[in-house]
């Protein structure tokens, strides 16, 4: 259990070992609840497992295990609720010895800029500072990884990587367990489990390093700009919470916000303007598509984006089509299923959302509609992006930019089509557009423009 | 306010007695509400003619069925404790107990239950509803239906009596219980309350599964 914060309840061990543990002085015991400021009518209150100090959070209730007044938190309630009568415990008792250092296995080659990236990277973390790491979709930040966590491996440090999403846990997991022999790795993710034993490398979703507090020396933030990440600033805490003192924190983006550039002003940053098989990306181009909404909800599919359709299933070329939102994109399904009854979609709460995504990349099905939820992690060969209603607010630069980074990954299909539908252009969009030129050319350094939204 | 169910902000139109009273105002918003359906079908009670229970219950009405958004909400109100929750259906229980007509009382939990679930979870039901309610009954053994089958609910001992101090169960009950799942539960406690006298005894559940 060390480095887990654990609801003393829920602890997977016996109460007599527990309470013998707590005797012994090796488990530490923090009340679940803070009260941070006493009020008149309505006290203040910090949850000591995610941090959350919102008070629309809280909710109090009639309990009748303390026979008080109880309040619990609810923004992390999913992983089991924390009230002010429970307890949470933590190891204070003897480190783990060192894991003998795992083994390199990965055997593939980084280009020079990604391998300089990874000696900038590895030289930011050993002097204890954070690191910035810059690159494009498609550049191969996993692979840059490799070297600087094995290297912390290497040394007996207990690394995290952390990333907002699920499906990106999942596609890392088997990525790094290739690459790194004689090591346990666990992925953790909402309904994962706890992992058996103690793994000196986690892959997590931001979300569940709530459960940890001062476990890692170092963690690196993959998609750090990412929903829910750059939206949700407990998760923030959440990262600091997770980390031992003095540990480190690496970021990894392909589109750096004003909140992760002042996280790393300080510390290093390598950016990485080339994909990894040198082409450049590939650049959105604009299409009209006037009154798409009042025309899809009254069962028209607009010719252009017929065409494109139809065009991409006679190429015999995957394709995602990106939507505002999962009303419009639930409305729109029967007209692709005109086109092609196989045609899927895909939302956040979609439970066959990973069967979908492998049966897109087997060619099962010839294309998915989907919203945000797959702009980012997802690697398809050939594969060609559209977005309806590009001018809608849940498609600022960073989205455009990260659908377009979908498009054109593989070094036998370098190139693709990514194209935006919109009822209006909006600054956002002109600012993706923009960007990915400069990144392009290559000569000047990415000016961090904050969200125009 | 944003949802309870998926803390997205919940736009709710605006109305007099909005302004004035948060209890009117909608706690989920529109999206998540509408995933809650009507249930197929009202609870079957032909299906105990013919046990000593037949009679027991003179009616029963379930409000929604057990699809996934549902089993959804049940699973973070009961077991994820979700306290708050408890107002999700006030509107519609409050509705259903006046229709049904008689006193309200809640399926009770066994007092070792209660302690790990920390509230009362059918009680809260009725309390955040405002719903008036009288405690008549208390469970006689910590059982658990929810492993059993149905041969073997049918031919349990009663699962109630009446709370210690309550000799008299006159006049009509409405029993509130959350699932009606064989109606073993709701049978068991409107016959105690037949045998002290109760001249009628009616049910309404949140739930049929």
């Amino acid at each position: 259990m060390q480095g887990r914060l654990w609801l003393k309840e829920f602890l997977p061990f016996h109460e007599e070992v527990v309470a013998g543990q707590i005797k012994a002085g090796h488990i530490g015991i923090l009340p679940g609840l803070l009260v941070t400021e006493r009020r008149f009518l309505t006290d203040r209150f910090l949850c000591n497992r995610c941090l959350s100090a919102d008070s629309r959070s809280f909710y109090s209730f009639d309990c009748r295990r303390c026979e008080n007044r109880c309040h619990y938190c609810r923004h992390c309630i999913r992983m089991g609720r924390v009230a002010s009568c429970d307890e949470l415990v933590y190891w204070k008792g003897p480190e783990r010895a060192g894991d003998p250092a795992p083994e390199l296995k990965w055997t593939g080659t980084l280009t020079p800029a990604q391998e300089s990236a990874a000696q900038e990277m590895t030289g930011s973390l050993r002097e204890g500072k954070p690191h910035l790491l810059h690159a494009v979709c498609g550049a191969g930040k996993t692979e840059i990884l490799f070297g600087p966590v094995h290297r912390l491996l290497a040394e007996g440090k207990r690394v995290c990587i952390a990333t907002p999403r699920t499906d990106v846990v999942l596609e890392l997991l088997p990525r790094f367990r290739q690459a790194f022999g004689g090591v346990v790795i666990h992925g953790l993710y909402g309904g994962s489990g706890h992992g058996e034993g103690f793994a000196p490398l986690v892959i997590s979703t931001t979300h569940q390093l709530y459960r940890f507090r001062h476990a890692f020396d170092a963690i690196f933030v993959d998609e750090a700009d990412a929903f829910p990440f750059s939206y949700d600033r407990t998760l923030g805490n959440a990262v600091k919470k997770a980390l031992k003192p003095g540990g480190v924190t690496a970021f990894v983006t392909a589109t750096p916000s004003a909140a992760v550039l002042s996280a790393t002003e300080n510390g290093g940053r390598s950016v990485i303007r080339r994909r990894f098989h040198g082409h450049p990306l590939p650049v959105p181009r604009f299409r009209p598509l006037w009154n798409y909404r009042r025309r899809l909800e009254s069962g028209k599919l607009p010719a252009r984006l017929r065409e494109w359709t139809e065009a991409r299933m006679a190429a015999g070329e995957p394709f995602l089509i990106f939507f505002p939102s999962v009303g419009l994109m639930e409305k729109s399904l029967p007209l692709f299923r005109e086109l092609d009854g196989r045609i899927g979609a895909v939302h956040a709460s979609s439970a066959d959302r990973r069967e979908q995504v492998l049966a897109l990349r087997s060619g099962e099905v010839p294309g998915l509609l989907t919203t945000t939820i797959l702009e980012r992690g997802i690697t398809i060969a050939n594969l060609q992006a559209a977005v309806v209603g590009a001018e809608n607010g849940v498609f600022d630069r960073a989205a455009i930019i990260q659908i377009g980074g979908r498009v054109g990954r593989s070094a036998d299909w370098p190139d693709g089509d990514i194209v935006l539908f919109h009822h209006g252009i909006t600054p956002e969009m002109d600012e993706a557009v923009r960007e990915i030129r400069r990144l392009n050319r290559g000569g000047e350094q990415p000016v961090e423009l904050p969200s125009l939204q | 306010m944003n949802c309870l169910l998926c803390n997205e902000p919940a736009r709710t139109a605006a109305s007099w007695t909005g302004l004035f009273s948060a209890r009117s105002r909608p706690v989920v918003c529109a999206p998540c509400r509408s995933g809650f359906e009507a249930p197929n079908g009202q609870p079957p009670l032909a299906e105990w003619k013919g046990t000593p229970y037949e009679g027991a219950l003179d009616g029963a009405r379930a409000l929604f069925a057990y699809n996934e958004p549902m089993k959804q909400f049940l699973h973070q109100y009961k077991f994820l404790r979700d306290a708050a929750l408890a107002r999700v259906f006030s509107g519609e229980l409050a509705d259903a107990v006046s229709k049904s007509g008689g006193r309200a009382v809640a399926i009770p939990v066994h007092p070792d239950r209660l302690k790990e679930r920390t509230f009362p979870h059918v009680e809260e039901l009725l309390r955040q509803a405002r719903i008036p309610h009288v405690e008549m009954l208390e469970k006689t053994a910590s059982v658990t239906l929810g492993k059993m089958n149905r041969q073997e609910r049918m031919a349990l001992d009663l699962l109630f009596r009446l709370r210690t101090g309550i000799q008299k169960a006159p006049g009509e009950y409405v029993l509130v219980d959350d699932l009606y799942t064989t109606g073993t539960t709701l049978h068991h406690a409107a016959a105690v309350l037949k045998q002290a006298g109760a001249d009628r005894v009616t049910a309404v559940t949140l739930i049929r599964a």
